[in-house]
């Protein structure tokens, strides 16, 4: 007479699900074999140097396959016990997640995961549970008697109540722990809680190509005391709100060059500056040659919004004086073609010309604080002034595209007559640089870590990050990020750590 | 009953293992070959001459000869200098001496041996339309060009060192400025073309190219014009690396502004040091 659990079909339905897992588990280990790169992003870690995705493929690559070798070795031979193995990992890996839940203010993200690796759980257990119920191994094997056993059993038991009663009180231990902390550090923004230092902030990250998840580029530096955005594209306004950056903090703008894609949200971004701190200065905005028109320019447009703003909100939110900006040119650019732009409280800015023709001149910027440095590109091909102002710097952000993905593309275009995207593809390849000369650089400068934004082509799934990276980790074996709206790099002032975090997930 | 199914079980051991060394030397053969020094991979210093504009020019001699065997430009000293200069972010023209068709080397595009540069060629449609409608030397105003490349493949023993135009313009090219040079029997194409003084442009000049050992090696000797005999009887300082089969070696020689390379595997190095003599930046 068989019990329920050890009937042929339940055994033969839970050996099933629990090969499916296997299967599952394996497929994910060869991922990581054969990609790292696309596992780090979906695993929602930052991507790395050579050595992070040398550990990411062993460590993790090995951990899946595995479980996905003994979870298909144990459903499909007699030998059922070996799906313990699986599932003590898996026990293990939620452990781990549930103390990231607890400790972690950004847990949402993971509970897909840790439902699924319940779910596996209980198949691989039911499997075996099954499997002994069934009766056709008269003798149990040596592991499994000693996994019965009252000693193993007990202490077993005591993870497991000791892991559910943290999951379950985890608002009041997270809460003791962080003596009311934590309450505070969701109403108080990352940005204020920063260190000292000098840090890296990335509002946008895209180009004037239609890419969902980046919008028009920013970057924002906060150095020390002094808050700097560098470019306002398209959209970048509203980001630097979600990423609680303190608009009305901000010493200046600085504008690279004046195409629409760094450019586009200046309005937007001048009106919230001026309203969030009720300034009663306009915003300082510096450029090179041409940002008095610019400035001017929408200065004039928007003056009608200003005067409206102002008779609805009052002094209390726009003193008329503080709306706009005034632009400062910089110029004076040395024998190095570099010009110190800002020099105070401890914090060096200098600009200094890049390679963008036909849009001429174009900036970069270097940013020094606390013996910590960057360096943000703009728009350019390698540069051999860039290269020199790169020189051991902390971070470079630098713009990138990938040539043959557009090539790509522009042959698709012209398949599909579309003429026009085809021709933009092909010329913009003559003034931004290709994502292996950005390694070039990197490595030449020696560069601690290298960001990259202004993607192009846009990458519609991370599957492609290896792809669009090419040959560039052969080449820089430090860092490298391929960038995603809502990044911060911080760096400690008078250290050499670089923490990064992500606020816009 | 019993020796059968040996039987049966042997021939598929064997059968299992000549599929298994095919599929080894289908799959190992172009890296070793590649590391035995045919197209070997260009790791040096690039270099970007934005705005500039690089000319390369190649044979439209297709026969070796009265053998009936076909021959050409090699396909990789025109596509690897012609990717290359596009990396640099130059306009990259394709000419021969008299327009239309470039025939290739029907060897150039073997999948042991094609470069990436090639790969990318037999899916390229710009690249390849403008090797189908060449410009004829004869058309162009060589001083517009900061760079003249001069492919070779067997194919240029017949055209380059014939033309007069192509010495007169390269002269042209060269007095205003021009960075000029090639491969293999490229390097042909500079006997007829003078220095500012008139005196023939290798003469005295370091250079390189196809090497008289590496064609006897390969036992193309009908060709009109030996690059190696012809440079040196021209006046030219000529130097070369040797291999086992100098087919598998790589030199380049720059002299000012003349920069040659000796055969197939040395295209990406002389363009990248065109672009460099050229005034170009690193990238």
């Amino acid at each position: 007479m068989k019990t329920i659990p050890g009937h042929n079909t339940v055994n033969m339905i839970t050996r099933i699900l629990s090969a499916i897992v296997g299967g599952v588990l394996l497929l994910l280990g060869i991922a990581v074999f054969i990609m790292p790169e696309v596992i780090s992003t979906t695993f929602l870690s930052l991507s790395t140097g050579g050595a992070g995705i040398n550990s990411l493929r062993a460590d993790i690559g090995a951990l899946f396959l595995g479980m996905g070798a003994f979870a298909l070795f144990g459903s499909l031979t007699r030998y059922r016990w070996v799906l313990l193995i699986p599932a003590v990992f898996l026990c293990l890996v939620v452990a781990g997640r549930v103390i990231s839940m607890v400790l972690d203010p950004f847990p949402t993200n993971t509970i897909g995961a840790l439902v699924m690796e319940i779910v596996f759980i209980m198949v691989l257990s039911l499997a075996i549970i099954s499997h002994a119920f069934s009766g056709k191994e008269q003798t149990q094997p040596e592991t499994v008697r000693a996994f019965a056993s009252y000693r193993f059993l007990i202490v077993a038991g005591a993870v497991i109540v000791l892991i559910a009663g943290t999951f379950v009180f985890r608002p009041q231990i997270s809460a003791r722990v962080w003596s009311g902390g934590i309450v505070g550090r969701m109403s108080r923004s990352t940005i204020e809680d920063l260190p000292d230092g000098l840090h890296v902030g990335l509002a946008g990250t895209g180009a004037p190509m239609p890419d969902s998840q980046r919008v028009g580029i920013s970057t924002f530096v906060i150095a020390g005391e002094h808050k700097f955005i560098v470019d306002c594209g398209p959209g970048s306004t509203l980001n630097l709100e979600l990423m609680q950056f303190p608009l009305e903090e901000t010493t200046a703008v600085l504008l690279t060059h004046f195409h629409s894609d760094h450019i586009g949200d200046l309005d937007e971004l001048m009106l919230k500056i001026w309203t969030y701190g009720a300034r009663t200065e306009p915003t300082l905005v510096m450029g090179p040659v041409g940002v008095d028109t610019v400035v001017d320019g929408y200065n004039k447009a928007f003056s009608l919004d200003a005067k409206y703003r102002y008779a609805h909100h009052g002094d209390a939110v726009a003193p008329s004086s503080g709306a706009g900006g005034r632009a400062e040119i910089i110029d004076g650019f040395g024998p190095d073609e570099s010009v110190v732009i800002f020099d105070r409280d401890g914090v060096k800015v200098t600009a200094f010309l890049v390679s963008h023709k036909p849009v001429d001149p174009a900036l970069g910027f270097r940013f020094d604080y606390g013996g910590r440095s960057v360096v943000v590109s703009g728009d350019t091909l390698p540069d051999e002034t860039l290269m020199a102002q790169s020189r051991g710097v902390d971070i470079l952000v630098h713009d990138a595209m990938n040539p043959d993905m557009l090539n790509v593309m522009t042959r698709a275009s012209e398949a599909t007559s579309k003429a026009v995207a085809g021709t933009v593809a092909t010329d913009i390849q003559t003034y931004h640089a290709f994502v292996e000369e950005t390694a070039r650089i990197a490595r030449d400068a020696d560069v601690k870590h290298l960001v990259l934004n202004q993607i192009l082509p846009p990458i519609p799934a991370s599957i492609l990050h290896s792809a669009f990276l090419g040959d560039s980790r052969r080449i820089f074996d430090g860092p490298i990020t391929l960038s995603y709206d809502g990044m911060l790099f911080c760096m400690p002032a008078d250290s050499n750590s670089i923490n990064s975090q992500w606020l816009l997930q | 009953m019993k020796s059968r199914s040996r039987i049966r079980k042997t021939v598929l051991i064997v059968l299992g293992i000549i599929t298994a060394a095919v599929a080894a030397f289908v799959l190992a053969g172009p890296p070793v070959i590649k590391a035995m020094g045919i197209h070997p991979e260009y790791s040096g210093q690039r270099y970007l001459l934005p705005e500039g504009k690089a000319l390369i020019i190649a044979t439209n001699h297709d026969e070796l000869g009265d053998s009936g065997r076909k021959t050409g430009v090699f396909g990789s000293e025109l596509t690897a200098p012609y990717y290359e200069f596009q990396g640099g972010r130059m306009h990259v023209d394709v000419a021969s001496i008299e327009g239309g068709e470039i025939p290739f080397d029907p060897a150039s595009f073997n999948y042991f041996i094609r470069s990436d540069y090639d790969e990318r060629y037999l899916e390229d449609p710009v690249l390849q339309n403008k090797v189908e409608n060449s410009l004829p030397i004869g058309d162009i105003d060589f001083t517009g060009y900061d760079i003249i490349f001069l492919a070779g493949g067997w194919g240029a023993a017949y055209d380059l060192g014939f033309s007069e135009e192509l010495g007169q313009k390269i002269s042209e090219a060269y007095a205003a400025g021009a960075v000029v040079g090639g491969v293999c029997h490229g390097p042909l194409g500079l006997l007829n073309a003078t220095d500012e003084n008139g005196t023939p442009l290798v003469k005295g000049r370091r250079v390189t190219a196809v090497t008289d050992k590496q064609v006897e090696e390969l036992n193309i000797t009908m060709t009109p014009q030996h690059p190696e005999n012809e440079l040196r009887a021209a006046g030219a300082h000529f130097h070369s690396s040797t291999a086992f089969r100098d087919f598998f070696a790589s030199h380049v020689e720059i002299d000012g502004r003349i920069v040659t390379g000796q055969n197939q595997n040395d295209g990406p190095e002389v363009a990248n040091l065109m672009m460099n003599a050229a005034g170009g930046s690193r990238r």
